[in-house]
C-alpha cells in the first residue's frame, strides 16, 4: 500500500487578510453543499505567515476539489488556545454534496468526528488533547451504512470506527473553520484521494512548506515588467500588476531555482501555484519542471483567466518516470516554474 | 546679527541609463556654520554635521534607500535640537512597464511540497504578528534588537524616550516592509540606523 494522493494542499504561505486566495468563505446562511461538519463559519482570516487564525467572525472556509471522493485523506495541523471551552468546537473535514465529515473537541478536550450535525461519538477515544499544535489527520470511507472514520492525532490513532453512517454522497469539498473567541490556528492542511487501490495510506503528520523563486533557473524566456523574473514572481502575497512577467508565445518556459526543504522526509507530494492573469485573450498554460538536465512539462494545462487567480497543479509522483514519489533532493535540485502552452 | 550659513560641499551624482531612466549614485550635502559667526562653539541641544542620503536605482527606475545614516551631537546637558528628521522612500511606480500586462502574466509562483514531519513546522507559532513595536522609556544601555516570530513583519518600529548611548538597528525581513520607523526623543549621541533594502516607506524622528 502507498500513500493517498493528495489533490489539494495549502501552505498558506501569503498575507494577512489573504486567506480567500485559495479559499472561499461562507457567511451567513451557508450553501448546504458547503457546511462542514456541525457549525460552520466563524473564521477570521487574520493569522501569521504559514498558518491561519480562525477565530471568531461568522466566517468558515471551503475549497472546491478537483473532482468527488468515496474514500479521503485529509489532514494538517491545527492550534487551539483552549480545548475545553463549551463554545471551543473547530472543525475542518470534507464536505460532500449535503453531508461532510469533520471533527470537533468537546468541552473536556475530547476530538470527537461529526457527521454533519451528528457526532458520531462511537469508537470515539476518552484521552483528552491539550491546548497547543496538534497534527490531525482522518480517513474516512464515505457509506450510509458501511462507512468507516479513522482519526490520528500526532501520527496516533485516535478512533477507529467501522459500519457507520458517514453520509451518502463523496466528498467534493475541503472546509476549516472554528466558533471560537479564544486564538485558533491552521496550517499546512490538505486532502488526498484515497480510492485509488494502492494508494490508500494515510499520510502522518506533514509540513506544506511554500518554495518561493529565489534565483533563475535555465530558462528565462518569459518578459518581466520590473525586475530579474523570478524576483517578479516572488511577493508574499502576490502583488498583481505591481510585479509580473508576460508572455503572449506558446512554449515559453520560465525556470527558478528555490530554497531546500527544511528537512529530509519522503515527500508526499507537491503542488505548483501559479498566479497568472490574461489580458483577455485566450491562454493556458502548465507548470515546468527540470530534474537533472531534463524539463519535464507534459501536466494537463489549465486555462487562464482575465482575473488574478491561483492555478494549482497537485502531483505525487516525480515526472522523471511518472510513477515514483518526489525524493527531497529531487526537489532541492530541481527547477520549477511554467510555460504558457497556448 | 543673523549668523551666516556656508555650504562647504552640495554634490549630487546622476547616471542616465540607456532607457533614460535617472540613477542617483549619490547625493551629499554639507553644511557649516560660517566660521565667524560660529557661536556657540559646541552645539546647544543636538548638532547635525553630516546628513547624508546615498540612493541606487536600478536599471529600470526602481528606487530603494540603501544606506540611511544620521549623526547626532548632543550637548552636555543632553537637550534635544532636533526635532525632526524624516526620510520616506516609495518604489518609482511610473519606471514599472508595462503596468499591465500583454498575453498572459503571472504575478507569483511557487511550489508547495507535503513531506514527512513529525514536529510543528518552525515558526508556526499562535501568534505571528505581522507588526513589531518597542517603546523605551528612561535609560536605556542597549538595544541590540526588535523582531517579530513574524518571518516578513510589514511594519517595525522602535520608540526611546531615554538615553541610548548605543548603535540601533531596525529591518524586516520582508523585502518590501511597508512601514518601518525609528523615534528617538531624548539624548541620544550615535545612533547609526540600517534598514530593508526596499522598504515601502521608512521614517526616522530625532527630536
Amino acid at each position: 500500500m502507498g500513500k493517498a494522493t493528495p489533490v489539494f494542499m495549502d501552505s498558506f504561505q501569503y498575507d494577512v487578510a489573504d486567506v480567500l486566495k485559495k479559499w472561499t468563505a461562507v457567511t451567513g446562511t451557508v450553501p448546504s453543499a458547503h457546511v462542514i461538519g456541525s457549525a460552520y463559519g466563524r473564521v477570521r482570516g487574520e493569522r501569521g505567515s504559514g498558518s491561519s487564525n480562525a477565530t471568531g467572525d461568522n466566517r468558515g472556509y471551503y475549497r472546491m476539489l478537483p473532482g468527488s471522493y468515496q474514500t479521503v485523506v485529509f489532514g494538517g495541523w491545527a492550534y487551539h488556545a483552549v480545548v475545553t471551552n463549551a463554545s471551543n468546537t473547530f472543525l475542518f473535514g470534507g464536505q460532500g454534496a449535503t453531508v461532510g465529515i469533520g471533527l470537533r473537541h468537546d468541552t473536556v478536550g475530547h476530538v470527537v468526528a461529526y457527521r454533519a450535525t451528528t457526532a458520531i461519538t462511537s469508537g470515539t477515544s476518552t484521552l483528552t488533547v491539550a491546548a497547543g499544535w496538534h497534527f490531525y489527520e482522518v480517513k474516512s470511507f464515505i457509506n450510509g451504512s458501511t462507512g468507516t472514520v479513522d482519526v490520528y492525532v500526532d501520527g496516533t490513532s485516535y478512533i477507529s470506527l467501522t459500519g457507520a453512517n458517514t453520509g451518502t454522497s463523496a466528498i467534493t469539498s475541503l472546509g476549516f473553520n472554528h466558533a471560537n473567541s479564544a486564538a485558533s490556528y491552521f496550517t499546512g492542511l490538505y486532502i488526498c484521494d484515497a480510492t485509488v487501490s494502492g494508494h490508500q495510506d494515510i499520510l502522518g503528520p506533514q509540513i506544506c512548506f511554500p518554495r518561493l523563486p529565489m534565483e533563475a533557473g535555465t530558462t528565462t524566456d518569459w518578459t518581466g515588467n520590473f525586475g530579474p523574473n523570478f524576483a517578479n514572481v516572488n511577493d508574499t502575497p502576490p502583488d498583481g500588476d505591481t510585479t509580473f512577467n508576460q508572455s503572449s508565445t506558446a512554449n515559453q518556459i520560465d525556470l527558478f531555482k528555490g530554497s531546500d526543504l527544511p528537512g529530509t522526509g519522503g515527500i508526499s507530494g507537491i503542488q505548483h501555484v501559479i498566479w497568472a492573469r490574461t489580458d483577455g485573450s485566450s491562454h493556458t498554460i502548465r507548470p515546468a519542471q527540470r530534474i537533472g538536465s531534463t524539463t519535464y512539462h507534459a501536466m494537463t494545462a489549465q486555462a487562464v483567466t482575465a482575473g488574478y487567480t491561483a492555478l494549482l497543479f497537485p502531483t505525487a509522483v516525480s515526472p522523471v518516470d511518472g510513477t515514483s514519489a518526489f525524493t527531497a533532493s529531487d526537489i532541492n535540485d530541481s527547477e520549477n516554474g511554467y510555460e504558457l502552452v497556448s | 546679527m543673523a549668523q551666516r550659513v556656508r555650504v562647504t560641499q552640495s554634490l549630487v551624482e546622476v547616471l542616465q541609463d540607456a532607457p533614460g531612466n535617472v540613477r542617483i549614485t549619490q547625493s551629499l550635502v554639507e553644511v557649516l556654520q560660517d566660521a565667524p559667526s560660529i557661536s556657540p562653539a559646541t552645539p546647544t541641544g543636538v548638532g547635525v554635521t553630516q546628513s547624508l542620503v546615498e540612493v541606487l536605482q536600478d536599471a529600470p527606475g526602481s528606487v530603494w534607500v540603501t544606506q540611511c545614516l544620521v549623526e547626532v551631537l548632543q550637548d552636555a546637558g543632553g537637550n534635544a535640537v532636533v526635532t525632526q528628521s524624516l526620510v520616506e522612500v516609495l518604489q518609482d511606480a511610473p519606471t514599472i512597464s508595462p503596468a499591465t500586462p500583454t498575453g498572459v502574466g503571472v504575478t507569483q509562483y511557487l511550489v508547495e511540497v507535503l513531506f514527512d514531519a513529525h514536529e510543528i513546522p518552525s515558526g508556526v507559532v499562535e501568534s505571528h504578528p505581522t507588526t513589531a513595536s518597542l517603546v523605551l522609556s528612561g535609560a536605556v544601555p542597549s538595544v541590540s534588537a526588535i523582531a517579530t516570530a513574524h518571518p516578513q513583519p510589514t511594519a517595525v518600529s522602535l520608540v526611546l524616550t531615554g538615553d541610548v548611548p548605543t548603535v540601533l538597528a531596525i529591518g524586516s525581513a520582508h523585502p518590501q516592509p511597508n512601514y518601518q520607523s525609528l523615534v528617538l526623543t531624548a539624548g541620544t549621541p550615535l545612533v547609526a540606523v540600517t534598514g530593508n533594502s526596499r522598504p515601502r516607506a521608512m521614517g526616522y524622528i530625532i527630536g
